[in-house]
């Protein structure tokens, strides 16, 4: 730090306030698991949507700070998941068309901001992510340069954006055709971490699976349930997305039903996953109700 | 008094049936939120509104009524009023709609659409005579032959290959058989994984169908040259149509018919750019002026297979003269 600061002297007060963002994004960073534990989500709404300006402004401020682009992707992410998509579903469910388009467009935004952080994230810690999109052998081969445990986060985050952005424009076919890339991204943080995130990179890779009924629904299973074990039941998100997607698509209406309730049953089970329980429990609700149980012809 | 409630309940049991709306219950394999599922939707809300709420339709999206065989089979016990369906569906009913399919007949949509204008009264009147109405059709997309690690340039391209058979399907068979190369039979959900195992190196779709099925990052060539047209459509239960009110059956006839022209509209501009894509990530592969006569004389040879039972010769010996 000390050269640093010597050489800060040289060129003057800008280098000084950007030893101080980089060390208040880090921070940041350090502290934003304490975020996970909130249990109101309208603290947890409200404080999402002004760190996310404040995020905003440092890396404009700080644009390679890697721990900058990379809350901006999970952040993005994490909100359009647990609030932008609460309303759209909310819409499509009580059958208002305008205010369903109006939420899609919002949540495919959120999720395109996420890419965009995301994609620059990647690039910066290995020149190539976009070349190899080209296909799932480009994409395999580019990401077996990721070796290190720590990178499965990015790698996770920007993986579970790609997927997000399909399952909420899926109207849109180039979208849909570019799932494999958030398929690979998944599939390699699972590789490096396979239980990271409280099992979110299972349980997304397993609803990828059981995008439809004749997608790959033992797959999807085999997924859910490693995820499962792993998060020994305490993360509700892995029960939620197990529900909506393989129970819905494979036509087990029991298994739906069971899933959902242990989401609406358990209680504080993991307090470090609070929030994301929170959010699951109230998605539960809304999938037992007519409509959704309709759509999955229960 | 007595009189007077029992108008009273005539009367209300009279509104209460007129306020009750007649349901038409549809399946679909395609998601609520697909490109297919937005077209129908239109469709929906326009019956719903045309008919000031008499007639509601139903869509039972993403195959929650089960496969096309179980939705054509639904539709016969008249458990569904409908289905949206491929050229599978479209085949349990009257299985000579398969000539409008046949590898190698036809290069573009203008020659598809020669033909099935040619035919469609026949077709519609198959449909008629078993209780259905054939409301319009509605396409999935031109399919081309795409491999993975090889050029599939020539019929001979196939040897030593795994090229891929949906088991329901009734045509390429017979272009395997003459081809002699032994297909991988298996139904949809297996593909993919087949594909990233390499135990499936090839097969027909159209660019649309293999993004949509995820199949497109797992194959890198192309052809520029397409297989066949693949098609659908929109089937009613005549039953269910007549039972309406004659101008409630007219809106709905005619507002499905719109439908099919728009799903057609944008499911054919939608493979076109689905194809430039994987245009710009594969390797397009146009055969040379041999390889295509050796192309056009193994579609013969299975055409000629096809017409010993899974065809009418005559059918498509009619159709052959169409596209003269």
């Amino acid at each position: 730090m000390r050269p640093l600061l010597c050489l800060c002297a040289i060129l003057g007060a800008s280098c000084l306030d950007r030893i101080i963002l980089d060390g208040t994004v880090k921070s940041t960073r350090d502290a934003a698991s304490a975020f996970d534990t909130l249990s109101d989500l309208e603290v947890a709404r409200t404080g999402a949507a002004s760190s996310l300006v404040q995020l905003e402004g440092m890396q404009k401020l700080a644009p390679d700070n890697e721990d900058a682009l990379y809350l901006l992707t999970q952040s993005w992410a994490g909100f359009a998941g647990a609030f932008i998509e609460d309303e759209w579903e909310a819409a499509v469910d009580r059958g208002d068309d305008d205010a369903e388009a109006q939420q899609a467009k919002r949540a495919r935004d959120a999720y395109e901001r996420a890419l965009k952080f995301g994609t620059l994230l990647l690039e910066q810690k290995r020149p190539g992510f976009v070349a190899a999109q080209r296909n799932a052998d480009t994409m395999k081969t580019y990401l077996a340069g990721y070796t290190a445990k720590a990178d499965a986060e990015s790698l996770l985050w920007v993986g579970a954006a790609w997927l997000s952005r399909g399952s909420v424009a899926s109207e849109d076919p180039a979208v849909v055709a570019d799932l494999f890339v958030g398929v690979a991204l998944l599939e390699r943080a699972v590789e490096l971490d396979e239980g990271i995130a409280y099992g979110t990179a299972l349980a997304a890779l397993g609803a990828y699976h059981a995008r439809s009924p004749d997608a790959e629904l033992a797959e999807a299973k085999r997924l859910f349930e490693r995820a499962l074990t792993l998060t020994n039941r305490g993360a509700l998100t892995v029960q939620l997305l197990y529900a909506q997607s393989w129970a819905c698509n494979a036509h087990d209406k029991a298994a739906y039903e069971a899933l959902l309730k242990e989401v609406l049953d358990a209680g504080d089970v993991l307090p470090a996953q609070r929030l994301e329980n929170t959010v699951a429990k109230k998605k539960a609700v809304r999938y037992l109700g007519p409509a959704r149980l309709k759509r999955c012809g229960f | 008094m007595t009189r007077l409630l029992k108008a009273l309940f005539v009367l209300s049991a009279s509104v209460a049936m007129a306020a009750e709306p007649v349901t038409l219950k549809l399946g679909s394999l395609a998601p609520r939120e697909s490109p297919w599922g937005q077209v129908l939707r239109a469709w929906v809300k326009a019956v719903k509104e045309k008919t000031q709420g008499a007639v509601v339709i139903e869509v039972f999206w993403n195959a929650t009524q089960g496969d096309e065989a179980a939705q054509m089979s639904k539709l016969k016990t008249g458990q569904l009023d409908g289905a949206v369906v491929t050229g599978v569906g479209l085949s349990l009913v009257d299985p000579t709609v398969n000539v409008l399919q046949v590898p190698g007949l036809y290069t573009d949509w203008a020659q598809l659409d020669r033909v099935r204008t040619a035919l469609s009264p026949r077709f519609e009147a198959n449909f008629d005579q078993q209780g259905y109405v054939l409301v319009g059709w509605g396409d999935v997309g031109l399919d081309r032959w795409m491999s993975k690690g090889f050029a599939l340039a020539a019929p001979s391209d196939f040897k030593g290959k795994r090229p891929w058979v949906w088991r329901e399907e009734a045509l390429l068979p017979a272009v395997y058989q003459a081809a002699t190369v032994v297909p991988v039979a298996t139904g949809v959900p297996e593909v993919l994984p087949e594909l990233s195992t390499g135990n499936v190196n090839a097969l027909s779709i159209s660019a649309l169908g293999a993004e949509q099925l995820q199949w497109a990052s797992r194959l890198d060539h192309v052809s520029a040259t397409i297989v066949a047209p693949n098609i659908g459509g929109l089937v009613l239960s005549k039953a269910k149509l007549d039972a309406l009110p004659k101008e409630h059956r007219a809106i709905v006839v005619e507002t499905g018919k719109l439908t099919c022209q728009a799903l057609t509209t944008r499911i054919r501009a939608e493979d076109e750019k689905a194809f430039e894509r994987l245009k710009g990530k594969m390797t397009v592969v146009t055969p040379t002026p041999e390889q295509a006569a050796q192309w056009k004389a193994l579609y013969a040879e299975a055409r000629a297979r096809l017409a010993k039972g899974t065809l009418p010769a005559a059918l498509l010996q009619e159709v052959e003269t169409l596209l003269k």
